[in-house]
């Protein structure tokens, strides 16, 4: 389903006028921070581009310009309140939800802009699945909370039971779970909780997945299982990860963005960045001197 | 004197002098703070008291099962038995819930989910006013309204029934529903809100299938609270329900309740008859629906509140 809706646009607006843009030309004037040998090489799944938020005045991000690639995890790393979560819940507009914010700038999704006018968002949040930083299951059974989201788009519920299995499976729950579905989901340890989460949002099948430091209300074990997890999911799908843990990011990231101040520093393939930071204030960061 | 040694005597004065350290003087205004703390309880004891003493008598006078299944209350038959009046509670309360309680957990719907700030700001006060209007008003202008209005216009022989008294007490309930509901449904984690728009819900979806759910017992004693107020209300009924001493389930007839009775048979009977004693059994029996009631919906709200302590672990 395309995210742009016809209804949802004006009368003179046709959704042909609405043409995706070349991606990769966004990043041509950005080649300071962004590389143009990564933009090159590889394919490009969001691009955002010149990106400023505020809360009422306070100016949380400027001039974000960032590519997210096909396939790949990309972390955000920055210290506390520079902006990674909200950068983060501007990726599915979830940030429309408080009244006080304000965007300037881009997000594209397959180049198109997702705060152009007759965007659907509801097909814009079943594209781009999201996972928060507390796990937050519905105060249902483990099934329903898997179930949650393929019924209210409408699937025909005779393919249920499978799906509730194989999101499970995806997981790396099921083995723990498949004897207690109807079971709370509050009856779930926090690291199980978690990854009930992550099945849910599976459940809609998105394209794009959006994790807000997934594990920081989690034990060493936990997240271990639950960065196993997100390595094994680039293959299928797009991730975005925001995490306050250096080593995490090393660990699950092929690319990473370093924020601080509501500004993109530095953006690098992972390894590149965590060995030969360019700015020297991201080498204090990831060497823990600051932040 | 180390530890070792101490006698078990010696611990035990240790404790007291430990227990006088902390001890303050009681003055003067301690006492007259602690005598206006406890008026209340001990009025509350009293008037139980009081009740229970008139009211049990009752029963070796009159019997238990005639008392409380007798068909028909006729004093100057010496008929004593409150089930009319039962009944009589029981379907005004009913109209009443049946009425407000979808209206007010729409109204509350709306108010904590839909409502911009300001509407919300501006109405919740009102609502809450709605609540201090005098019971007596309420009568008057259900009288003034719907009575009239089944007399003269459906050709009610007279418009005072059961039917009248459960709608106008469901206006009078409505703020009591409507402010816990509202309450409860805010209390709903935005955690819970946002999981649900992150899986590209609507927002009648999201109330409906997450928000609703989730502040079910929350409702559930709104509604049992607004129950409780229907029940012990008394002067709107008084005079809205008609009134009719004999058993019958037809809404559109007058109806007494539990507290109508007492209100009007109280003045007539002499002090220490049977009769006196049947009202204030009448009383127990009203105290007893209301303190059931009231004790569910404590219960509820409590197991709510822990609901997500719990769950925000
Ligand atoms: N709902 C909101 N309303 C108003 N201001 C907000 C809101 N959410 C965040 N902010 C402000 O925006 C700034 C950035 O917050 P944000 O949550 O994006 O930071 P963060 O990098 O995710 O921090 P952390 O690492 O602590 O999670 C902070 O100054 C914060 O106070
Ligand atoms: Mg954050």
């Amino acid at each position: 389903m395309n995210i742009v809706n016809k209804k949802l646009l004006a009368k003179e607006t046709k959704e042909e006028d609405i043409v995706p843009v070349d991606m990769r030309a966004l990043f041509k004037d950005e080649t300071e921070i962004i590389p143009e040998k990564l933009v090159k090489k590889y394919e490009i799944r969001m691009a955002v581009k010149k990106l400023s938020h505020w809360y009422g005045n306070n100016h949380v991000l400027s001039g974000i310009s960032l590519p997210i690639f096909k396939n790949k995890v990309t972390a955000i790393i920055g210290p506390s309140g520079c902006g990674k979560s909200t950068f983060l819940r501007d990726l599915n507009r979830m940030n429309d939800l408080i009244k006080i914010s304000r965007v300037r700038g881009k997000v594209y999704l397959d180049g198109i802009n997702i705060y152009s006018e007759g965007i659907d968002l509801i097909q814009l949040r079943k594209k781009i699945g999201m996972v928060f930083q507390k796990p937050n299951p519905f105060p249902m059974s483990i099934r329903d909370n898997i179930t949650y989201g393929p019924i209210i788009h409408g699937i025909n519920k005779a393919y249920l039971p499978g799906l509730i299995k194989s999101y499970l499976v995806k997981a790396a729950l099921w083995d723990e779970v498949h004897d207690r579905l109807s079971e709370s989901a509050f009856s779930l340890s926090g690291g199980q909780q978690q990854r009930l989460c992550i099945a849910r949002a599976l459940s809609i099948e998105p394209e794009v997945i959006l994790f807000d430091e997934p594990c920081s209300a989690l034990d060493p074990h936990a997240t271990a299982k639950i960065e196993d997890l997100i390595t094994k999911l680039k293959a299928e799908y797009t991730v975005v990860i925001v995490t306050h843990n250096m080593q995490q990011a090393a660990r699950v990231s092929d690319f990473t963005a370093f924020f601080n101040l509501g500004e993109l520093i530095e953006f690098n393939s992972t390894r590149d960045l965590f060995r030969s930071p360019i700015r020297k204030i991201t080498e204090e960061y990831i060497s823990g001197r600051f932040g | 004197m180390s530890e070792q040694q101490q006698t078990s005597d010696d611990l035990a004065s240790d404790e007291e002098t430990i227990i006088a350290i902390g001890k303050q003087k009681i003055s003067f205004q301690h006492v007259v703070l602690l005598l206006a703390a406890s008026l209340s309880v001990i009025i509350v004891v009293l008037v139980f008291i009081f009740t229970v003493l008139e009211g049990y008598r009752i029963i070796p006078e009159y019997g238990f099962i005639d008392f409380l299944f007798g068909h028909e209350w006729d004093s100057p038959h010496e008929q004593y038995g409150i089930l009319p009046m039962i009944v009589g509670t029981i379907l005004v309360v009913l109209i009443a819930a049946v009425i407000a309680i979808p209206v007010g957990t729409m109204a509350a719907m709306y108010l904590s989910e839909i409502a911009p700030e300001i509407v919300r700001k501006i109405m919740k006060p009102i609502i809450e006013i709605l609540a201090s209007i005098p019971s007596i008003i309420y009568g008057f202008i259900g009288w003034r309204t719907l009575v009239l209005f089944l007399q003269n216009q459906l050709g009610f022989k007279s418009g005072r029934t059961a039917f009248t008294a459960g709608v106008v007490l469901s206006i009078m309930i409505l703020p009591t529903i409507i402010t816990i509901a509202d309450d409860s449904l805010k209390a709903v984690p935005r955690a819970y809100r946002e999981g649900s728009f992150a899986l590209g819900a609507t927002n009648w979806q999201t109330i409906r299938k997450v928000v609703l759910p989730a502040s079910s017992s929350g409702l559930t004693a709104a509604y049992i609270l607004g129950f409780g107020r229907a029940i012990g209300e008394t002067m709107a009924v008084y005079f809205l329900a008609g009134g009719g001493k004999n058993l019958q389930w037809n809404i559109f007839r007058g109806v007494d309740t539990l507290t109508s009775l007492i209100l009007k048979q109280l003045p007539e009977a002499s002090i220490g008859s049977v009769e006196y004693h049947a009202i204030f059994g009448a009383a127990c029996v009203l105290f007893l629906i209301t303190f059931c009631v009231n004790l569910i919906g404590d219960l509820l709200i409590r197991r709510f509140s822990k609901k997500f302590r719990g769950a925000s672990k």
